[in-house]
């Protein structure tokens, strides 16, 4: 399942369980590549939740995060980030990393 | 008498001049590319469905029962197929329906396997009612078809309108009589270099430490001094549209000055959350009147050429 972060449930989207994390920008083109990979993978493994943060309406989530380019993703348990990715990741990638952290 | 260290434009080609038809190229639909669409806005909008048995890509909800931690969940969802649980697991649970119970053997140890609840992620149909429900933006297949087209459309004239402003750029640089002295363009190849140092660096590559053969596989070029030429090349090249930039920004009235600059800094410290005077170490005035008069440029001849192109194709 895909859900859009703001100001007020960025916390509260990564609280409980796995959740795959896509910061992005409004101008950046690899981006828009990357969530398309995202909407694929949500289409086969609809259980995992990820969250998009926009940037670009949202940058204090970027600074905070220390985001210092798009697209950064991150993969959080329970709220807590277990890796962070810069640059666009092929499918099979993500899919691997989702059998790692979500499986165990 | 001229100062030798001092770079300037002496006189100017005007843009309007060059010819650049060639970049009005016909326009004509990518079909593959409308059906993706499609396909892309279907999954978008799936839904999981019910079904009676398990099926490869089916999501299934178990319930796995072991002395193994991995494998002893009161609810696991995987999607079958995929072998991101487990490879036997998943192959043993094909053809099952909910209610059903399998056993296996994973790692010499019992694994009891219950499915829970089967669901199939379904594309959505598109069609009228499916866009008028969804979508702000379109109503009907029709229009949907046209937006596509649209979006194809401007792509085409965007990326026509883009090669054909370097070109022109190109153009004017050649055919206008310009000065850059030797200081200016050393000081843009020791800047380039430094760039590229930087941002390999955020990588965790020292540049001058690659190989040849690193070079010809991470860079594209036979070895690092010429990728590193390339990029000089880059910012010199971008002095000669500074000269040009500024030219034509204030013959066309606009204005250069310290407190456009301050203005400027200020924007730029309030949107990236940095101090005035943090910026103002690496923001410069002299920056300041490169990157716009630059910039300017690059606007004003993309814009001109999009125009053009947009009547034509």
């Amino acid at each position: 399942m895909i859900s859009t972060a703001n100001y007020e449930n960025y916390e509260q989207l990564l609280s409980e369980g796995f959740t795959i994390v896509d910061f992005y920008s409004e101008t950046c083109g690899p981006c828009k590549l990357f969530s398309k990979i995202l909407e694929d993978i949500s289409f086969e493994l609809p259980f995992v939740n990820i969250v998009k943060v926009n940037t670009t309406y949202f940058p204090k989530l970027g600074s905070d995060n220390e985001i210092e380019a798009v697209p950064t993703i991150f993969f959080v348990q329970d709220g807590k980030i277990l890796e962070r990715v810069v640059g666009v990741m092929d499918q099979d990638e993500v899919v691997e990393k989702i059998g790692t952290y979500y499986y165990g | 008498m001229q100062n030798t260290n001092e770079s300037k434009l002496i006189t100017l080609y005007d843009y309007q001049d060059v010819d650049f038809s060639k970049y009005c190229i016909a326009f004509e639909v990518d079909e593959d590319d409308i059906q993706e669409g499609y396909t892309s806005l279907s999954k978008k909008y799936a839904s999981l469905l019910p079904v009676e048995s398990i099926e490869l890509g089916d999501i299934a909800h178990l319930k796995c029962t072991s002395e193994l931690k991995k494998f002893n969940k009161d609810a696991i969802t995987i999607s079958v197929g995929k072998n991101l649980y487990h490879k036997d697991l998943e192959k043993a649970v094909l053809g099952k329906r909910v209610g059903d119970v399998t056993q296996l053997n994973i790692q010499d140890h019992s694994v009891i396997v219950e499915v829970l609840k089967i669901e199939r992620s379904t594309p959505a149909e598109l069609n009228d009612d499916f866009l008028q429900a969804n979508l702000k933006t379109v109503h009907t297949m029709d229009e949907l078809r046209a937006w596509y087209v649209n979006q194809q459309l401007e792509n085409h004239i965007l990326n026509q309108a883009s090669e054909a402003a370097e070109m022109i750029i190109d153009t004017v640089i050649e055919k206008s009589h310009i000065v850059i002295s030797d200081e200016d363009k050393n000081k843009a190849r020791i800047q380039a270099k430094s760039i590229l140092d930087q941002q390999w660096e955020f990588n965790g590559i020292v540049l001058d430490n690659m190989s040849d053969q690193e070079a010809q596989e991470i860079l594209g070029y036979p070895n690092v001094q010429e990728y590193i030429e390339w990029f000089g090349d880059l910012m010199v090249r971008d002095l000669y549209c500074t000269l040009i930039g500024k030219e034509l920004y204030e013959k066309n009235g606009m204005v250069l000055s310290v407190e456009n600059y301050e203005k400027a800094l200020k924007q730029m410290s309030e949107e990236e959350n940095v101090k005035e005077d943090e910026l103002r170490q690496v923001y410069t005035y002299q920056g300041y009147v490169n990157q716009t008069c630059s910039e300017y440029l690059t606007k004003l001849i993309q814009d001109y050429a999009y125009g053009y192109i947009k009547e034509r194709v």
